[in-house]
């Protein structure tokens, strides 16, 4: 298997506090590796420091094997797409004044447009179905839709890897297939490596080759969905109590919450 | 809609340039401006206001307008603030000190350089307190603000050292006057303001991708700590050229930014010429106005735009407002 994006020994924080400690881990590339962990395990963290918007304290990065600080900043653009879990966009643009911007790290001071970069753009437009938001202010588009462009965006970046950090976060149960199977679509054709933030971990479940469990800035597992997403694991990294059973139709783990008040009623017998 | 946009502005720019000649202590017609540019020795009167008085004034009303206006939209993309312009952020303010400090020690021709130091000065002053995005825009506002509060009383008291005349001369030119303007910074003016300008201009994209934020601009290849300082200083020069022509003129930087995004759309490769030409032409008009409203005494041009900028921001603002609550 060919390494997508590494890091080794990998610590880092902001000023003085040390949210990563001394992490290793590794994502194929093609594939899409989900990370879980609960809320301020580092996880955007991480991302921040495979994207460059992070210096790391120690360790090393790799990406398309080669330390991350080897790239230029318009290289690094052309290999590497990145979607932050919240972006605020202040100014009256369209969906595709927004959208062509994805292309801005391939255009030169006087050199523009070509032709290839409008043939790609009617493409991710019609993947993503964005053809009845261009002309509308990304300001007046719903959060679904707004999703949607962001992850075009991305898309147009044609990177080798891609970065997302809760790409499903506020979106409804159907919109959150649909965005996970359209990437996963992209990913087949233009076989990029997908490295992904995930809360729900039913979806890290269903859409991840491989999954990265955090706790406290650390690594506590590695490996396929029924590798990682074990109840031992689960509970202990979550201290929550949960069920996992096999999804009927895919057989991948399926994971149950069981609040406080029902533990009592637990089936001990049955497997868990 | 573009060409719209295009046509609009067009008008805009030749209906002030017209209102802005014809008007003054004797009316000029459209026929006699003409006239008298094409052949001088037939109206050597009208010849000698034109050249000599009203287009330096248009010029030096233009440039200060465009120079200022550009600075917005630059500020505004690179802090992400749609409230930043040269006033809010004290670069004016510190311009102001350093134009002062400039008429104090030296002569006239130092005093874009003095505003040059004063003003940047200011501005990292403000930024490193502020951060870019530690504070929110209006915490930001409120620091750049209070900063040349401070920086125009350092002014006053630096200015309250000159004698008589050099002293009214100097208050009036605070105020935001093209009446005084050194004509000598007036043609150097556009030898700076041009360049700078067209440099804008080419890397508009970089402008596009500051708006984003900090995150998706870095992710999308753009150098973001590096092209701020760039683009902060070349704004501090535009600024500290036009303060030192005119004094310090709010609201323009604030609000024809706004305006041109409007008209023009958000995407800067359109948004740079709209607001360059759209804030020339409303010094320009609001310049002309402040001469003739009260003639034969004359507004200062900062008091003028001060008031219809504001009112003019106050109305984008109910409008934003209505927009996003329905």
């Amino acid at each position: 298997m060919v390494v997508g994006a590494e890091c080794r020994n990998l610590s880092a924080g902001y000023g003085k506090k040390r949210v990563l400690k001394e992490i290793s881990f590794y994502a194929n590339h093609g594939e899409c590796t989900g990370i879980v962990g609960p809320n301020g395990c580092g996880k955007s963290t991480l991302m921040r420091v495979f994207t460059r918007l992070l210096q790391p304290f120690s360790g090393e990065v790799l990406v398309g094997e080669l330390p991350i600080s080897s790239y230029s900043p318009s290289d690094f653009a052309r290999f590497v797409a990145y979607l932050p879990s919240h972006i605020e966009v202040t100014y009256p643009y369209t969906a595709g004044e927004f959208l062509a911007m994805g292309r801005y790290p391939f255009h030169r001071l006087f050199r523009i447009t070509d032709r290839s970069d409008a043939s790609l753009f009617d493409r991710v437009v019609e993947i993503f179905s964005l053809a009845p938001y261009l002309h509308t202010r990304v300001q007046d588009l719903s959060e679904g839709e707004r999703q949607r462009l962001f992850l075009a965006q991305c898309m147009l970046q044609q990177p080798k890897i891609l970065f997302l950090d809760e790409p499903t976060s506020h979106l409804d149960i159907g919109r959150q297939y649909r965005t996970l199977d359209l990437l996963k679509e992209f990913q087949e054709r233009e076989g990029c490596t997908i490295i992904a933030i995930l809360h729900d971990l039913n979806l890290a479940s269903f859409y991840c080759d491989r999954i990265i469990m955090m706790k406290e800035g650390s690594v506590v597992s590695a490996g396929t969905p029924s590798e990682v997403l074990t109840y031992e694991k689960i509970e202990s990294v979550y201290e929550a109590t949960v069920l996992v059973y096999p999804h009927p139709i895919s057989h991948k783990p399926y994971v149950f919450g069981v609040p406080e008040a029902w533990h009592t009623l637990y089936p001990t017998e049955e497997p868990r | 809609m573009k060409r719209l946009a295009v046509v609009v502005i067009f008008f805009f720019v030749l209906a002030g340039s017209w209102f802005s000649l014809s008007c003054g202590s004797s009316f000029f017609s459209l026929s006699t401006i003409i006239g008298a540019l094409r052949d001088s020795a037939s109206f050597p009167y009208e010849s000698t206001v034109l050249r000599h008085i009203r287009i330096p004034r248009l010029l030096a009303g233009f440039f200060v307008g465009a120079g200022l206006s550009l600075s917005g939209v630059v500020l505004q993309a690179i802090l992400k603030n749609p409230l930043a312009e040269s006033y809010t952020l004290g670069i004016s303010g510190g311009a102001c000190l350093g134009v002062a400090a400039g008429l104090f020690f030296a002569s006239s021709l130092w005093v874009p350089f003095f505003a040059f130091i004063g003003g940047t000065a200011a501005v990292f002053f403000v930024l490193s307190l502020g951060g870019s995005n530690r504070f929110s825009p209006a915490m930001l506002l409120l620091l750049g603000v209070m900063m040349n509060f401070i920086f125009s009383s350092l002014s006053l008291l630096v200015v309250s050292s000159f004698h008589h005349a050099k002293f009214l001369q100097t208050v009036v030119w605070l105020m935001g006057d093209l009446n005084s303007s050194p004509e000598l910074l007036v043609r150097i003016m556009p030898l700076v303001l041009i360049p700078c300008a067209m440099a804008i201009w080419l890397f508009h994209r970089d402008f596009d991708l500051f708006s984003l934020g900090e995150e998706k601009a870095r992710s999308l290849g753009l150098a973001t700590r590096k092209k701020r300082i760039i683009w902060i200083l070349l704004v501090s020069l535009i600024t500290s050229f036009s303060v030192s022509i005119a004094g310090i003129i709010g609201f323009v930087g604030l609000v024809i930014p706004h305006a041109a995004r409007f008209i023009s759309g958000a995407e800067h490769r359109h948004t740079i010429p709209a607001a360059f030409f759209i804030g020339g032409a409303f010094l320009v008009i609001t310049d002309t106005l402040a001469r003739v409203l009260i003639r034969p005494y004359e507004i200062p041009v900062g008091v003028m735009s001060g008031f219809f900028g504001g009112i003019l921001f106050l109305l984008m603002l109910v409008r934003e407002t209505r927009r996003s609550v329905w």
